[in-house]
């Protein structure tokens, strides 16, 4: 690769080192992205953390508000609350700060130095919680602003990594310096959440409203909440509210809390100049997808037995209301036998106080007899029912037409007008229906995936461990190019210039101009090329200065893409590596 | 030693010495901050029992005109 290739003119390069530099930086998208594979990938066994730390926080709050609306307790009573609610948010603050330091220990490797001792112990949970106070009133009372809030937001996160972490200098102007740095991505990041936020407490919301009616349209499950005057109790509940946004909040802070862990690593490795990149490509859900593709028969075998334990259930549930059904008519006809005129009596008085007392409004929606005014809710499954039933119909007309005329199916003994939309066993056959045909789906799926991976597998060879500086010695000059030329053809290009500058290496180790060591940076075996270079015979008849001049540019070359943030084009590795093994042709 | 972000690591000014003082200074701003939490929501809770909620009376609705219930 030619040095003007890769060195910009100097006027150039203002503007390229911030486009540059605008590339490399991560994009509230990714992060988002990333988060949120983080959070699955240690969902196991880290998230136990976090909702350990949430849990009661919640679970006291909720119903100590419920409380103090209903009694009015004492002042004593009502400290001991605030006592117990701010051990809460104590714990909530120490364990979500260490769910944070367990990810990204355990994605990125890198061990997060503990406090010892008791003193400095409390002295950081103290240091953490001062700062947490500060930064979320900073970001609630800057909410108008919008900017403001998503700056002291992400420093608040950054202050939960930051404040515990003992090994270095931290305080709490470097996380508002680590948010400052990453000002334009928090703030879309920010952004970008409150549609998410907004669509989780929307299907909360919906659920709540909606499952009550759908059981007791669908199974006939009464419920305050199936009437309107339940639902009218519900929406005037501010507990209601409260658990409808803190299930919102729980349901997608840990993912935020994974985002910020990978976009702190991000600036943290933006200041060192380490390989995120890589770093990230070795992050458990990779390996995990990589372990789906190699062993995709679990999963599916999970598919099946949901599939078949859901059916089972169905069918099971079938079973029990035709059992229900028949006790009901033994009973009836017990009731209904001729005899004793006392008992008789009885229970026509007794049937007379009922029928009476039924006539209470808050049973009518247990009544039959008087049934409410439709709402929009049955408004809209009597047109998703006309909708069905014009659908049904055509289709039965079309497959009439297609249908041979000597053959006559046995299913049409009923007449297909007298179904209802609240009938139990057309919903049966509907989820009955769809769950086989989404289990179906699944299954070709996964054994689609299957089936393909094997191929992938055994097709390609396992690429060494590029990361590692004393790898060059472990093949020949040859093999490295032969890796360069094949990871510049999947896309690999960072790791095909790695690759490349091995091959560089293995060369001149074979050829004794210098010896690979793990502890060598490239200034050192530029130093022991040039002294050795100058000490061979020929150096008397010819100097040949050029020589190490050419392998200064490469090693500045590689030092820009690989520990800096120059981007690569395809056609920029490919001079690389030819001007590589043109170099090795010369010493 | 390898690689310049190691370099760089190793040029980062360490973490600060642990004296008691700082140790105090810091476990008095937790405390603090400890207790305005707690003003806080005594705040919030004595706001929450001297405004209590409209509670449904089905009381008023459940008589239908005309009709008594002993």
């Amino acid at each position: 690769m030619s040095e003007a290739a890769l060195a910009p003119s100097a006027s150039q390069r203002p503007h390229l080192s911030s486009a540059r530099a605008r590339r490399s930086r991560l994009s509230s998208l990714e992060a988002l992205e990333r988060g949120f594979a983080l959070f699955r990938s240690t969902f196991g066994r880290d998230a136990w953390r976090y909702y350990t730390g949430t849990a009661p926080l919640v679970l006291c709050f909720i119903p100590i508000w419920v409380i103090n609306g209903q009694i009015r307790i004492s002042a004593g009573a009502m400290l001991v609350e605030a006592i117990v609610l701010a051990g809460g948010y104590l714990l909530r603050v120490w364990m979500v700060s260490n769910y944070m330091g367990r990810v990204r220990e355990r994605a990125f490797s890198t061990p997060t130095s503990r406090p010892k001792g008791a003193i400095a112990q409390a002295a950081a949970v103290s240091r953490l919680l001062a700062w947490k106070m500060l930064l979320s009133a900073a970001a609630l009372t800057t909410l108008p602003s919008v900017a403001g809030a998503s700056w002291f937001y992400s420093a608040c996160q950054f202050a939960s990594l930051e404040a515990q972490d003992s090994a270095e200098r931290h305080s709490f102007t470097g996380c508002l310096a680590l948010s400052s740095q990453w000002f334009g991505g928090g703030l879309l990041l920010f952004l970008a959440m409150i549609p998410l936020w907004s669509a989780v407490w929307l299907n909360g919301l919906m659920l709540a409203m909606i499952l009550p009616q759908l059981l007791h349209s669908i199974f006939g499950v009464n419920t305050l909440l199936s009437t309107q005057m339940g639902l009218f109790a519900l929406i005037q509940s501010s507990a209601f509210w409260l658990s409808l946004f803190a299930g919102a909040w729980l349901a997608l802070d840990p993912i935020v809390k994974c985002a910020f862990v990978v976009v702190y690593q991000h600036l943290r490795s933006r200041g060192e100049g380490d390989d995120l990149r890589g770093l990230l490509a070795r992050l458990p859900h990779e390996q995990q997808k990589k372990a789906q593709m190699i062993a995709p028969s679990p999963t599916a075998t999970r598919v099946v037995t949901g599939a078949l334990f859901v059916l089972a259930t169905i069918l099971s549930g079938l079973a029990l209301q035709e059992i229900a059904h028949a006790a009901q008519v033994s009973a009836a006809r017990t009731m209904e036998q001729p005899g004793n005129s006392g008992p008789q009596a009885r229970i026509e008085r007794l049937r007379q106080a009922l029928d009476q007392e039924s006539q209470r409004a808050i049973y009518r929606w247990h009544d039959d007899e008087h049934p409410d005014p439709p709402t929009w809710f049955d408004k809209l499954l009597v047109k998703i029912k006309h909708g069905i039933e014009h659908a049904w119909n055509t289709l039965r007309n079309l497959l009439r037409k297609l249908w041979p005329r000597g053959l006559s199916p046995s299913l049409g003994n009923q007449p297909s007008s007298n179904w209802h939309l609240k009938d139990f066993r057309f919903w049966l056959a509907l989820i009955i229906i769809l769950s086989l045909a989404a289990a179906g789906a699944l299954l070709w799926l996964r054994r689609r995936r299957g089936t393909a991976s094997p191929s992938i597998a055994l097709a390609v060879e396992p690429i060494p461990d590029l990361s590692d500086p004393a790898a060059a010695a472990e093949r020949s000059e040859d093999e490295w190019f032969v890796l360069a030329s094949r990871l510049e053809g999947e896309g690999e290009l960072r790791f095909a210039l790695r690759a490349a500058y091995f091959g560089l290496l293995a060369g001149l180790g074979q050829r004794d101009w210098l010896t690979i060591r793990r502890d060598r940076t490239n200034r050192e075996y530029l130093h022991e090329f040039t002294r050795r270079w100058r000490r061979r015979p020929q150096a008397v008849l010819d100097a040949r200065i050029e020589i190490p001049e050419k392998l200064r540019g490469s090693f500045r070359q590689f030092d820009r893409v690989w520990y800096g943030f120059h981007v690569l084009t395809p056609e920029a590795v490919t001079a690389y590596r030819q001007d590589q093994r043109e170099f090795l042709k010369h010493v | 030693m390898a690689c310049p972000p190691c370099l760089r690591r190793l040029a980062r000014p360490g973490p600060p010495k642990a004296s008691s003082t700082r140790f105090f200074r810091q476990i008095l701003a937790g405390l603090t901050a400890f207790v305005c939490l707690v003003a806080l929501f005594f705040a919030v809770l004595s706001w929450r029992t001297n405004t209590p909620e409209q509670h449904l009376n089905f009381l008023v609705e459940d008589h239908l005109p005309g009709q008594t219930h002993e």
